[in-house]
């Protein structure tokens, strides 16, 4: 069988390096090995194509050598495509070699016209290209570092080979360049190989630094279109999904990151915040966080490729909508009549502190809420909140008005119903009032059974709010495994809601509260507290954290 | 049906920890055998759902170029449909819990009053 002159050629220029740059040596060795076993067979030529089979597979064998295919799942270079390739190399070896002389396997230097080749399409790569995927930041990092001398190490052959020790990473760059290679799996253009391409154009003085630092200084860059940036979000997706959690290099965290800035710049906030939650749940993989779960990290690309899935096919209005915003934006309300009820301290995970406030409206009939919060990460060891401001123009803090009326004028409210703190907005502090005077007995819930799609995942915290006035109560012994307190809230039918609080630093004062109200209530059954709190559900249970406790709602507070 | 859920999620988590081109070919097996599991716990969407899962892992095993955009829209979906089932489940066991402790009070109040 006569095989087709593009892919005879590629056979014959292509050497042990540059199999490897198209798989790794791993492969190729297990390739050369299967080859000793079992011999693959020729089945038929087509147009530019053979076709062979390779064991139980069938491979499909073309120029370029990195275009072949196979029936087995690898979607990447597999050993069975590289034992076809390695067997047709051979025969070919053996076709071309002289009469009466064995034929000897390519080595040793090779083909000049290849190495040329690979070196034209290094340099004609666009160089803005690699700049806008890098980044001024990275760029001027790599510029730093070949300054430095202590940038890449580059080996030239049929193959281009780019060591870049600061992230263990090898890029392999081979013609054509869609197939070049690189340890972090990816077989995108990743920000490795772009890396590894533009410390080759420095050192062949393709471009010089100046020039570089100056390309990068006027470029402002290009808004990427937002089905670009969806599509780019689905595929890096699509290439984890197909390498396994287990061999996922490092490097994804920083392609997530990337995909969030780019989110970023081009107005896709509620992506961007997806894609940070999935980059939090990759980080704490590689960090081997005790906390972290398969399940969280499906859960988190679940959410990302569904968003991006979507606003890749929505219509410009849907788009707008599904894209959401950076900030809750504060609409004019106007005026407010608000009771203070409650407050607690809070210190979150994304590395905010400070109390929140929350009011009812007595007008609307609903909750709104004041959040008084500071980043930790600038004050050093000052404690956040330490200081309150007083807003509104009210002649005290917030904290002083707890349990007090309160009207506002031209208040401002986001769409979760937070209060801003304009200027623009005058509050008058009235009288202090019993919670039970102020709100209506509709608004404290006797029967729980109205509090379980309230208590519903996806709702925001302002719409979990309840207010309780159990029937009676019981009090759990004190888990000590996970340091928490319990105490079985039932209304008068049985239904029942766990009022639970974790032992935390700050929450002893709470804890304490909580047991001697405890104690009070088996004492005098007739005591009937309130307690004001977030709804949310914890296995097959309904569950209460307490915000307030008001053992006298009616009375003086 | 929570045992169905899990199954369904251990497999689905199982397969990212692989990798579609490593272990895409078992799950499909697996999938397919989980589809039925579902339809007896009357999970009749997750059972689509699953049966989908295995024709396209099993297609893709015998395609050359790999188009895996719609086997992840199947993954996710999958993934999507056993969250709100949990979801649905949770205020299942919610409510029968209250179901029992109503019953339990209402027998012990007609035994006081006997």
């Amino acid at each position: 069988m006569e095989i087709p002159q593009a892919l005879y050629s590629a056979l014959l220029s292509a050497d042990e390096e540059y199999l490897i740059a198209l798989c790794n040596k791993g492969t190729v060795n297990r390739a050369k090995k299967d080859l000793s076993a079992a011999q693959p067979e020729i089945t038929h030529i087509e147009g530019q194509t053979v076709t062979l089979t390779v064991g139980d597979t069938v491979c499909t064998i073309t120029a370029p050598l990195g275009s072949s295919t196979c029936t087995c799942p690898s979607s990447s270079m597999c050993r069975h495509r590289m034992s076809a390739i390695l067997w047709m190399k051979e025969q070919v070896a053996q076709e071309s070699a002289p009469p009466g002389e064995t034929a000897v396997p390519s080595g040793g230097e090779p083909p000049r016209e290849v190495a040329e080749e690979v070196s034209a399409l290094l340099s004609a790569y666009p160089t803005q290209v690699l700049t806008r995927q890098l980044g001024q930041r990275r760029v001027s990092a790599l510029v730093q570092r070949e300054r430095s001398g202590e940038g890449a190490a580059i080996r030239e052959g049929s193959t281009v080979t780019v060591e870049l020790p600061w992230i263990s990473a090898t890029v392999r760059f081979i013609c054509p360049l869609e197939h070049s290679s690189c340890t972090c799996h990816s077989r995108n253009f990743c920000t490795h190989k772009a890396e590894a391409l533009l410390i080759w154009k420095l050192r062949h003085g393709v471009v010089t630094v100046d020039s570089l630092l100056a390309a990068l200084h006027n470029d402002n860059g290009s808004i990427l279109d937002r089905r670009e940036i969806c599509a780019a979000v689905q595929t890096a997706l699509t290439d984890w999904m197909r390498t396994g959690l287990t061999r996922l290099p490092s490097s994804s965290m920083e392609t997530a990151e990337r995909l969030a800035g780019l989110c970023h710049t081009s107005a896709l906030p509620d992506l961007e915040r997806a894609i940070r939650r999935l980059h939090g749940e990759l980080q704490s993989y590689f960090a081997r966080s005790a906390a972290f779960r398969a399940e969280g990290l499906l859960h988190r690309m679940s959410a990302v490729w569904r968003l991006a899935s979507a606003l890749r096919t929505a219509s410009e209005p849907e788009a707008l909508r599904l894209a959401g915003t950076f900030r809750d934006e504060y609409q004019p309300i106007g005026n407010l009549h608000l009771y203070l009820l409650g407050l607690q301290g809070v210190n979150l995970a994304g590395g905010y502190a400070g109390t929140v406030y929350y009011f009812w409206e007595t007008q609307r009939h609903r909750y709104y809420a004041y959040r008084d919060l500071r980043p930790k990460f600038y004050e050093g060891g000052r404690q956040p909140g330490s200081t309150e401001t007083i807003l509104w123009e009210l002649p005290g803090t917030l904290r002083q008005a707890r349990n007090c009326r309160l009207d506002l004028t031209g208040a401002r409210v986001s769409g979760e119903g937070n209060l801003s703190a304009t200027t623009q907005c005058r509050g008058t502090l009235l009288q202090k009032s019993p919670p039970g005077l102020v709100l209506p007995p509709s608004a404290v819930e006797e029967d729980f059974s109205p509090l379980l799609p309230r208590s519903r995942p996806g709702l925001g915290e302002l719409d979990r709010l309840a207010i309780l006035r159990p029937h009676w109560g019981e009090l759990q012994e004190y888990d000590r495994v996970e340091q928490r307190f319990t105490l079985r809230l039932l209304d008068g039918t049985g239904r029942d809601v766990w009022l639970t609080v974790r032992y935390r630093e700050g929450k002893q004062t709470v804890m304490e509260a909580l047991e001697q109200l405890a104690g009070q209530w088996e004492k005098a059954p007739d005591l009937r507290p309130v307690f004001f709190g977030v709804l949310y559900r914890e296995g097959g249970r309904l569950c209460l954290y307490p915000i307030e406790c008001f053992t006298n709602w009616e009375g003086t507070p | 049906m929570n045992h169905c859920l899990n199954a369904m999620e251990a497999r689905l988590t199982d397969l990212l920890q692989t990798g579609l081109d490593t272990g895409g070919t078992d799950a499909g097996a697996a999938f397919a055998r989980l589809a039925e599991e579902c339809e007896a716990c009357g999970l009749h969407t997750g059972s689509v759902l699953m049966n989908r899962l295995a024709g396209l892992l099993e297609a893709r095993a015998h395609v050359l170029e790999k188009e895996d955009a719609p086997l992840l829209d199947a993954l996710f979906t999958a993934e999507h449909y056993i969250a709100l089932c949990r979801e649905r489940w949770q205020e299942l066991e919610i409510l029968e819990g209250w179901q029992e402790q109503q019953m339990w009070t209402q027998d012990r109040e007609e035994g006081d009053s006997l």
